[in-house]
C-alpha cells in the first residue's frame, strides 16, 4: 500500500517527526513552569554525567577526614561516618537514581503499553481479564507490595528496577488501553482491514505510532514515582551498598544515627525531590499539550 | 430497587477482586523463587522440629499444590499467618496489637489531607491562573515529590531537634511506663495527640497533593459546564457557585480517586511509622524485612490488601448513595 505511492508524494518520516517536535517546542517554550521543569532535568543530567569530573573524592576514598566531619571549606558538606566527603557522594549517586528512575519508568511504560494495546484492541474476553488483573494492581498497597517482592528477590539495582515495573504499570495500561478503543473506531483502521492489513499490522503499524506521544508523556509521569519507589526502597535496606543512591545515603545516614545533622539528611533529599518535581513538571506541561481539552483553557 | 441491584452488583465484583488479590498473594509467596516450607517456616529459629512439622501441617505445605491454596484460603479467613520468626507469637496477634495505632495516625491524617486538598484545589481552580494557583500547583508539586521518610525526617529535624517542639519518637512520654492511663485520663490523651503532631503533619503534606492536583482538575472541568454559566449570568455570589454549584459536582468523581488513593496511605504510612518509631503495621512491615521474617511479612500485606479492598466497596456504596443517577 504504502510503497505504491509514487516517490515524490511521499514524505519521508523523519520530516514530519521533525515537524512534530518543532511544533511541539512552540507550545511547550510557553508552559514557564514546564521549562523550569527541564531547566532542573539538564542541570541534574550534566552532574549525573560528569559526576567523576565534579567529584574531588572517590566513593571508596575511606577516612580521608575523621567520621562524621561538619562541613568545612575542604569536605563542603563534611564526612559520613566512613570519613567519605559527603559532597563527592552525593554527586556519584545522581547516576544510580536518575538511571534506575528513568529505566524502571521505561520497562513500566514498555508493560503498560503492551497491556493497553491488547487489551483495547482485541476486547472480549482478553479485556475483560487482562482489566481485572490491572484493577488488582491498581489496587494493592504499592509500597507493601513492592517490599514483599523486594524481601522474595533479595537486595540489588537490578532487583528494584524490576519490581517496580513489575507493580507500577496499571496506570499507563488503563490510559493506552481507553486511547487504543477510541482509535481502533477510526476510519483509517477500517481502511487498512479493507485494503487486508493483519491484525499485528494494524496495531504496530496504525495504532502504536498513533498512542507514541501519550506513550512518552507516560514515562515522563512514571518518573517522579519510580524515583521516589527507588529512594524508599534503599532506605529499607534494598539497595546496593557499593553502588550508591540518594536513597541509599539516606539510609545511611538513619543507620549511622546522623539523624540530627543536616548537612547528611538535607541534600540527598532536597535532589530526590527537585529531579521528581522537574519530571513532574515536565508530565505536567506535556499533559497539557497533548491534551486538547485542557490547552483550550 | 435500582440502588439494591447495583449495591448487590458491587458486593460481587468487590468479592471477586478479593479473591483475586488473594489468589495473587498466594502466588507470590507460593511460587517465588525460594520454597515456602523455608520462608514461612523453616526460617524460624525458635521451634523444635516437631513444632514446625505440626505448622508445615497447619499451613497445608505438605500437600499439593491446588489443595495448598485451600488452606490458603482457610488460614486467610480465620487469620492464621504462622509464628513469626524473630517474636515468636502468632503473627495474627502481632497484627491486631498495630493496627490500632496505625489506624489512629491515618484516620485524623486522611481528613486532614482530604480537606486541605479539595479547599485549596476549589480556590486554585476558581482563580486559575492566578499567583495564588500557580504558587499552590508549585507547592502541592513539590510536597507530591517529595520521598515521605525525607520529609519525615525534615520534621524531626526542625521542630524535634532544632525547635524542640514535639517528640521524635514513639506514643508516649516516659512518665507512662510508670503509670496507667486510668489515673491521668486527660494528661494520657493529652500525650499521645502531642506525640501525633509530627507524624500526623507528616502525613497530610505528603497527602494532600495528590487530592489537591485531582481537585483542581476536576474542578475547571466542571467549572466549564453551562450550569456555571447560567449561575454566573443570573448573578449568583462567587462562593456559592463554587461551594453548591462547582464543588458539589466535582465530590463524586473524588469519591471514587480517594478510594484508589487508599493503597497509596498505605504507603506512606509503612515509612512514616518507620521514621517516628510509632508501633503500627507499618513498622512490622519494616521491621520483618530486617530480619526476614516473612510470616509477619505475608501477615500484614494480606490484612493491608483485605483492608484496601473493603474500603473501596465502602467508597462505592458511598458513591451510590450521593449520587442520585444511580439511587433513582
Amino acid at each position: 500500500m504504502a510503497g505504491k505511492t509514487p516517490k515524490k508524494y511521499r514524505i519521508s518520516r523523519w520530516v514530519l517527526l521533525k515537524r512534530r517536535i518543532s511544533g511541539f517546542w512552540v507550545i511547550y517554550k510557553k508552559n514557564k513552569l514546564g521549562l523550569l521543569g527541564l531547566g532542573i532535568l539538564i542541570f541534574f543530567a550534566l552532574i549525573a554525567i560528569f559526576a567523576d569530573i565534579i567529584a574531588p573524592y572517590s566513593y571508596t576514598d575511606y577516612y580521608v577526614g575523621g567520621a562524621l566531619e561538619p562541613p568545612s571549606s575542604r569536605f563542603i558538606l563534611g564526612t559520613d561516618e566512613l570519613g567519605r566527603d559527603l559532597f563527592s557522594i552525593l554527586i556519584l549517586s545522581s547516576r544510580i537514581s536518575l538511571l534506575v528512575g528513568i529505566v524502571a519508568a521505561l520497562f513500566t511504560v514498555v508493560i503498560g503499553t503492551l497491556i493497553g494495546l491488547v487489551s483495547g484492541y482485541f476486547g472480549g474476553k482478553v479485556d475483560e481479564a487482562l482489566m481485572r488483573i490491572t484493577d488488582v494492581f491498581l489496587m494493592l498497597p504499592g509500597l507493601p507490595l513492592l517490599i514483599v517482592f523486594a524481601a522474595i528477590l533479595g537486595p540489588g539495582v537490578e532487583n528494584i528496577i524490576l519490581v517496580i515495573s513489575i507493580i507500577s504499570w496499571p496506570g499507563t495500561a488503563r490510559a493506552i488501553r481507553s486511547q487504543v478503543l477510541s482509535l481502533k473506531e477510526r476510519p483509517f483502521v477500517e481502511a487498512a482491514r479493507a485494503a487486508g492489513a493483519s491484525e499485528l499490522y494494524i496495531l504496530f503499524k496504525h495504532i502504536l505510532p498513533n498512542v507514541a506521544p501519550l506513550i512518552f508523556a507516560y514515562v515522563v509521569l512514571n518518573v517522579p514515582s519510580a524515583i521516589i519507589a527507588e529512594a524508599s526502597l534503599s532506605f529499607l535496606g534494598f539497595g546496593d551498598p557499593t553502588r550508591p543512591s540518594w536513597g541509599v545515603m539516606l539510609q545511611f545516614a538513619w543507620d549511622a544515627g546522623a539523624i540530627y545533622q543536616w548537612n547528611y539528611i538535607i541534600p540527598p533529599g532536597l535532589c530526590i525531590t527537585l529531579v521528581a518535581f522537574a519530571f513532574a513538571l515536565i508530565g505536567y506541561a506535556m499533559d497539557e499539550i497533548l491534551n486538547p481539552r485542557l490547552r483550550a483553557r | 430497587m435500582a440502588l439494591r441491584d447495583f449495591l448487590i452488583r458491587r458486593l460481587i465484583t468487590g468479592f471477586i477482586t478479593l479473591m483475586f488479590v488473594l489468589v495473587l498473594n498466594f502466588f507470590i509467596f507460593w511460587l517465588m523463587p525460594g520454597d515456602p516450607v523455608m520462608l514461612l517456616v523453616a526460617g524460624n529459629p525458635w521451634l523444635k522440629e516437631e513444632r514446625k512439622n505440626a505448622l508445615i501441617h497447619e499451613l497445608g505445605l505438605d500437600r499439593p499444590l491446588h489443595e495448598q491454596l485451600l488452606m490458603y484460603f482457610k488460614n486467610v479467613f480465620t487469620m492464621n499467618f504462622g509464628i513469626s520468626f524473630v517474636h515468636n507469637r502468632p503473627v495474627s496477634e502481632l497484627i491486631f496489637e498495630a493496627l490500632p495505632y496505625t489506624l489512629v495516625l491515618l484516620v485524623p491524617a486522611v481528613i486532614g489531607a482530604i480537606w486541605l486538598g479539595m479547599k485549596l484545589g476549589a480556590i486554585s481552580a476558581w482563580e486559575y491562573g492566578s499567583k495564588f494557583d500557580v504558587s499552590t500547583l508549585v507547592i502541592a508539586l513539590v510536597f507530591y515529590s517529595m520521598p515521605v521518610f525525607w520529609l519525615g525526617m525534615f520534621m524531626i529535624l526542625v521542630f524535634g531537634y532544632w525547635l524542640k517542639w514535639f517528640p521524635v519518637a514513639g506514643v508516649l512520654s516516659e512518665k507512662w511506663l510508670s503509670m496507667e492511663p486510668w489515673q491521668d485520663p486527660i494528661g494520657f490523651v493529652l500525650d499521645v495527640i502531642w506525640h501525633m503532631v509530627l507524624p500526623v503533619v507528616t502525613l497530610i503534606l505528603y497527602l494532600f497533593g495528590g487530592y489537591y492536583l485531582i481537585m483542581r482538575n476536576t474542578m475547571l472541568d466542571t467549572l466549564m459546564e453551562d450550569y456555571i454559566i447560567t449561575a454566573k449570568a443570573k448573578g449568583c455570589p462567587d462562593d456559592v457557585i463554587i461551594y453548591k454549584h462547582a464543588r458539589r459536582n466535582a465530590m463524586l468523581p473524588m469519591i471514587t480517586i480517594i478510594a484508589l488513593a487508599i493503597a497509596g496511605i498505605f504507603s506512606g504510612a509503612v515509612l512514616t511509622e518507620t521514621i517516628f518509631s510509632w508501633p503500627g503495621m507499618g513498622r512490622l512491615i519494616f521491621e520483618a524485612t530486617l530480619h526476614q521474617d516473612f510470616p509477619v511479612l505475608w501477615g500484614t500485606f494480606t490484612v493491608m490488601a483485605i483492608l484496601v479492598v473493603i474500603a473501596n466497596i465502602i467508597a462505592d456504596i458511598i458513591y451510590a448513595f450521593l449520587d442520585p443517577r444511580i439511587r433513582y
